[in-house]
């Protein structure tokens, strides 16, 4: 019974690898100065690297100088390798932190689609350029690499108060080890604090089996007490707590666990055993007329549960069309359920059970179907886009536009010339201008009548020295009044001009950017045709997909009919097992009576 | 359950990888991407000197710079008394820019001369209170660029968290 649960409960204790969130450390090298670069980092720090890629992608690199080109150049081979593009891995500078930082998380994304030969690839790349700060990230994800390889890996050393270090002594408790190895392993588990709860309870969990499987009860019972109270483990670590006391004697104690697993009503056969579990210790305790009725009880159920079973691998096989569905058109997410898994966390459970590894699964056929869409939808933006484009070059570019800029040139130049000769003109005759102007003459005459009558005056042998002085001030004051006036006109004009100037260079510019548009209008052109040839491959590629599907329905059947074969034998094991325990408890039973008539005889003979 | 669905989904990665389609149409497909994304990077360049050229153009940057916690929650800018930008931050907008990200708030354009800029931010000091502040300031546009700095800084610890805008 024991080996036969142990092997079962092993399966369902496989954890998935957990993922390590690296999230971007500050970036350390000197980016050029400019705003932008800080706004990419706006981007890169949130992890919305698309939107970074977006944001570095107009920055014009063309004014950069040769030191900071290259720098760019890196943040780009950053951004595009902490998206998720291989690619750029061997552009990366593998001195950078930044750089191993995000082939990291570029290997962590492998070990997460399970493809470990890339992990190991890159991994060996980056071996002699890990600095200090990364260490135990990088020896984390070296040891899931070394276990997944089955080698020897307690002896990598991560610091334990970490999440990384919590996370490494997770993933080490779910391989076999020696008895030496587990006993270290425990030790190590226990000492996590309380940060790491949720880890160390499914590390106990899994160590607690595995001492089961080599007869440790005592180390067992040890590690599955040890987990929380709280904790999210499932009951098949109640079920190893409920088999260990068992094996000590502690009947009490392990039906106190094995109830808790039978008031869970898990369908499966995790339930049967701790009930033959319970049954034993309830035998053991003397109880045995509980425990054959719980066993046959028990029997009972597994034997109706056979019955049904035809019916279940119908249900299911209609519940694998509405997996086909869900992955052929996941944005719909709704289905019928069917019979015992008329639950609403049907959907849930396809992507997040790690028991299944479903995610991985899930994510494979939905990625294959999204890059399609994706794909698609890039072509399409991009077609948008080139239309949009093409459209307004066509608009700007047609004659009319281009014949109204022209003049406009023209008009500005002619302008120009005008004003400036003008100018030239007024500057080289200034005093006619000074001396022609209105204000200026009607001053004159003003002075002309003074100075006439001082004259009058002065005939008549008057003398007025300061009205003389008086009046050559006032002409000198006239003077140079008109001529700041003059001076004013002449710095407006050449504001004029340089207005005029810089309109001309707006349109000899308008001009010049127009006649690039003209140049990529066939690029543009051509890339349109090459993306309806692709657009039209990729949805042929699209319709093999429904082939898969086809494939993943028939091959869901067939599971579904070797899961119910494999549960058929277990349950008939459990039958047989149930059976074989009743008449253990009734040969008991009948050999005391036996040994009590007996007693009564001999003691009625004397 | 749980069983059948692992026994389900492994057979199902067979089928997967043995109907991924073949490499020719992702290799053109790849090569096509490497030509778009530059050809986009033109247009994306060319379009941003058309809608914003030098003479016009305005960008408004938001950078923190502070020795104590301040969580930014929402920002407003307006220029010249109109609303032109607003942002509500998330806590992922506040760890990028306490790690130095600067956000591009705003970009557009303004007619050469003085201007107003007024700013007014909520955000949750330390002491989980929540903050309001204000800063503004005129600064004139030429015929070049003009990038602006909304900055929220401290004084290393000093003083009360302040908005402060400036020219870049």
């Amino acid at each position: 019974m024991k080996p036969l649960a142990s092997l079962i409960l092993l399966g369902l204790c496989f954890f998935t690898v957990a993922a390590q969130e690296l999230t971007p450390a500050k970036i350390q090298f000197s980016l050029p100065q400019h705003p932008q670069y800080n706004s990419v980092l706006f981007h890169y720090y949130k992890q919305d690297y698309q939107a970074a890629l977006k944001a570095l992608s107009i920055i014009s690199v063309t004014d950069l100088s040769t030191h900071d080109q290259k720098t760019h150049q890196l943040l780009e081979n950053l951004l595009q390798v902490s998206n998720g593009n291989k690619a750029y891995v061997g552009k990366l500078v593998a001195d950078s932190e930044a750089s191993i930082r995000a082939i990291l998380g570029l290997v962590n994304e492998h070990i997460e689609f399970g493809q470990w030969q890339e992990a190991k690839l890159l991994l060996t790349e980056i071996a002699d350029d890990v600095p200090k700060s990364l260490s135990s990230e990088y020896l984390y994800l070296q040891g899931l690499t070394l276990l997944n390889s089955q080698k020897d890996t307690t002896e990598i050393d991560i610091s334990l108060q970490s999440d990384v270090g919590a996370l490494w002594l997770q993933q080490l408790s779910n391989g076999l080890h020696s008895q030496a190895e587990l006993n270290v392993l425990l030790k190590k588990v226990s000492s996590l604090d309380s940060r790491f709860q949720i880890v160390k309870d499914h590390a106990l969990k899994e160590l607690g089996y595995q001492f089961l499987q080599i007869n440790n009860n005592q180390h067992a019972i040890q590690s599955f007490s040890a987990i929380s109270i709280d904790s999210a483990v499932d009951t098949s670590a109640l079920l190893g707590l409920g088999l260990a006391l068992n094996s000590v004697g502690q009947f009490d104690k392990s039906r106190v666990a094995l109830t808790r697993v039978l008031q869970a009503k898990d369908p499966g056969i995790l339930s049967y055993e701790a009930l033959l579990a319970h049954a034993y210790a309830l035998e053991q305790q003397g109880d045995e007329v509980a425990a054959v009725a719980q066993l046959k009880q028990g029997i009972k159920r597994a034997q109706q549960r056979l019955v049904n079973q035809p019916q279940l691998i119908d249900n299911l096989k209609l519940q694998s069309d509405c997996f086909a569905t869900l992955l052929a058109y996941p944005q719909i997410g709704l289905c019928d359920y069917y019979d015992e898994d008329k639950s609403e966390t049907f959907v849930e459970f396809l992507t997040n059970e790690s028991n299944v590894r479903a995610n991985e699964q899930y994510q494979l056929l939905i990625t294959l179907n999204m890059d399609y869409n994706k794909q698609l939808q890039t072509i399409a933006a991009f077609n948008f886009l080139l239309n949009h484009q093409i459209k307004q070059i066509s608009e700007l570019l047609n004659s009319e536009a281009i014949e109204s800029l022209e003049r406009r040139i023209d008009d500005t130049t002619l302008q120009r010339a005008a004003i400036v000769a003008s100018v030239d003109d007024a500057e080289e005759n200034r005093n006619g201008h000074f001396f022609l102007s209105d204000h200026y003459l009607a001053l004159q005459r003003r002075i002309d009548d003074t100075f006439a009558r001082m004259v009058f005056l002065k005939r008549a042998g008057q003398k007025n020295t300061a009205s003389e002085r008086r009046v050559t001030l006032m002409q000198r004051i006239v003077w140079w009044h008109s001529f700041s006036n003059f001076s004013k006109h002449l710095a407006q004009t050449r504001d004029a001009i340089t207005d005029l100037n810089n309109q001309l260079t707006d349109n000899h510019l308008a001009y010049q950017i127009l006649q690039d548009f003209l140049a990529k209008i066939p690029v543009l052109e051509q890339q349109l045709a090459l993306m309806v040839t692709i657009s039209t491959d990729i949805a042929n590629q699209q319709l093999e997909i429904s082939k898969i599907q086809q494939v993943v329905i028939e091959n869901i059947g067939k599971s579904i009919e070797q899961f119910y074969k494999k549960e058929g034998v277990q349950l008939s094991r459990f039958i047989v097992d149930a059976k074989l325990a009743l008449v253990r408890i009734n040969d008991a039973s009948f050999n005391r009576h036996f040994v009590k008539e007996q007693q009564g005889l001999n003691e009625n003979d004397e | 359950m749980r069983n059948l669905l692992l026994s389900i989904l492994l057979l199902t990665v067979c089928s997967v990888a043995s109907a991924t389609p073949n490499g020719s149409v992702a290799g053109k497909i790849q090569a096509l991407k490497q030509q778009a994304v530059k050809l986009h990077k033109d247009l994306a360049q060319l379009e941003a000197d058309l809608l914003y050229p030098a003479k016009t153009q305005v960008a408004i940057y938001v950078s923190k710079k502070l020795a104590k916690s301040v969580v930014l929650s929402q920002l407003e800018l307006f220029i010249d008394d109109q609303r032109v930008a607003s942002h509500i931050y998330s806590a992922e907008d506040n760890h990028a820019l306490d790690l130095g990200g600067m956000q591009r708030l705003f970009l557009g354009n303004v007619r050469v001369g003085e201007h107003e800029f007024k700013v007014t931010a909520k955000g949750i000091d330390q002491t989980k209170a929540v903050i309001t502040l204000q800063g503004n300031a005129g600064l004139y546009k030429s015929s070049e660029p003009l990038s602006i700095n909304i900055g929220l800084s401290d004084t290393a610890g000093t003083t009360p968290p302040v908005l402060s805008v400036n020219r870049l």
